[in-house]
């Protein structure tokens, strides 16, 4: 905490500080150097303290006038703490209910789990297991009659190259692609007749 | 003020004394007594601040009874290391706060009772002991009803509970320079108001 005489910036704050007996003994002496200095500060402080003593006086004298009802407050404050130890027990008593209460956040992380444990079935059925499929897939760009000519679009696959490009498949897939395999026989057939008809009619 | 004897449940034979904060402690593992002793401790300062501050015996018993309700509602989270003053300057504060609360939400009875209060004093049953007191004290008492609030606040706290202005500043919730400047302004407000002839 700061110390009040740093935080005093008028002088009549850091006399009554004094008067008050709150400054200790570095601020005590920095008060005497500080009435050393200034001549109309000891008057000062003196007006101040008469007057501090003669209201704290007052008010001493007006208390002593008063009648107090103390023993009402104290009856009251009494039928309250009895009431506050009734309640305290009895929440003490139900205090093992509420340990079975499950909190609300854990409906919420119980979904999440189920979403993520979800999502990782079914992302292990769906990732692809063989590459062979791509190579599968070329005849697609091979010349249909429609469009382009396969000379000008892709390298048509020679019969030498065409069982090497089936070496990897799988037994089972052997036996689906029989039928894809004669397509691609004969469309590369197809287009080494192209290639001859076009080097034909160039000559 | 900080210690008053109080009857041990170990040892009914000699009673011993305890500090706020160890009646506190005790208060918080049920023990009603501790709570007792504690209002027995700040039970005549408290009303009669409370009172300085509302002008009003029934008003101060009200905001008494309100001031430890809240303090059994909050006893759980007193810390005695956060606040200065202990136990004194935190009930203290409460007193403080159920006041200013009371004030708010009848702020526009207030000046209106205010009136009254300075017109009926001569006839309420507690002026009939300001007829036996001194005409000194009969206007000291009107110049503490008429001080700014911030001002009468300052000198009650410093009067009733007997902080250090550092601890009535920082209950409060301003520097100790306007503390300190409330107190000086009050204290040159009351001593002009006894030496004049009318107030």
């Amino acid at each position: 905490m700061t110390r009040p005489i740093q935080q005093l910036s008028s002088e009549e704050s850091l006399l009554l500080a004094y008067v008050a007996g709150e400054l200790d003994g570095d601020e005590l002496a920095e008060l005497t150097r500080r009435m050393d200095a200034d001549a109309m500060l000891p008057p000062r402080m003196r007006h101040l303290q008469k007057d501090y003593a003669a209201v704290m006086d007052q008010l001493q004298l007006l208390d002593q006038g008063r009648a107090d009802n103390e023993e009402a407050a104290l009856r009251r404050v009494d039928r309250l703490l009895t009431d506050w130890r009734i309640d305290k027990h009895s929440k003490r008593v139900l205090e093992p209910v509420q340990h079975w209460h499950i909190p609300g956040w854990s409906y919420a992380a119980a979904a999440a789990v189920l979403l993520l444990v979800g999502f990782c079935f079914w992302w292990a059925n769906n990732t692809p297991q063989d590459n062979s499929v791509a190579i599968v897939s070329t005849p697609t760009t091979m010349p249909t009659g429609e469009g382009p000519l396969a000379s000008e679009t892709a390298e048509p696959l020679t019969p030498e190259q065409m069982p090497l490009a089936f070496q990897n498949l799988d037994d089972d897939n052997t036996t689906d692609l029989s039928d894809l395999e004669h397509d691609v026989v004969a469309l590369s057939q197809e287009g080494l007749s192209a290639n001859n008809f076009t080097s034909n009619n160039s000559q | 003020m900080t210690a008053t004897p109080l009857a041990d449940d170990t040892d009914a034979t000699e009673p011993i004394v305890l500090s706020d904060e160890a009646l506190v402690q005790r208060l918080r593992d049920g023990h009603t007594d501790a709570g007792r002793a504690l209002a027995q401790r700040y039970c005549q300062p408290l009303l009669r601040y409370l009172r300085g501050l509302g002008g009003n015996e029934h008003l101060a018993e009200e905001l008494h009874q309100q001031t430890w309700i809240s303090v059994l509602q909050h006893l759980d989270r007193f810390d005695a290391r956060s606040n200065p003053g202990g136990f004194k300057a935190w009930i203290f504060r409460i007193a403080t706060n159920k006041a200013n609360d009371h004030w708010r939400s009848a702020g526009r009875e207030r000046s209106a009772k205010a009136g009254l209060r300075l017109v009926s004093d001569e006839f309420s049953p507690e002026a009939e002991h300001g007829l036996q007191a001194t005409e000194q004290m009969l206007k000291l008492r009107r110049a503490i009803d008429i001080l700014p609030e911030n001002q009468k606040q300052v000198v009650l706290l410093k009067y009733y509970s007997g902080l250090k202005f550092v601890e009535i500043a920082q209950l409060l919730g301003c520097p100790l320079n306007t503390a300190l400047g409330r107190m000086h302004k009050a204290v040159l407000r009351l001593r002009q108001a006894m030496e004049s002839e009318n107030i």
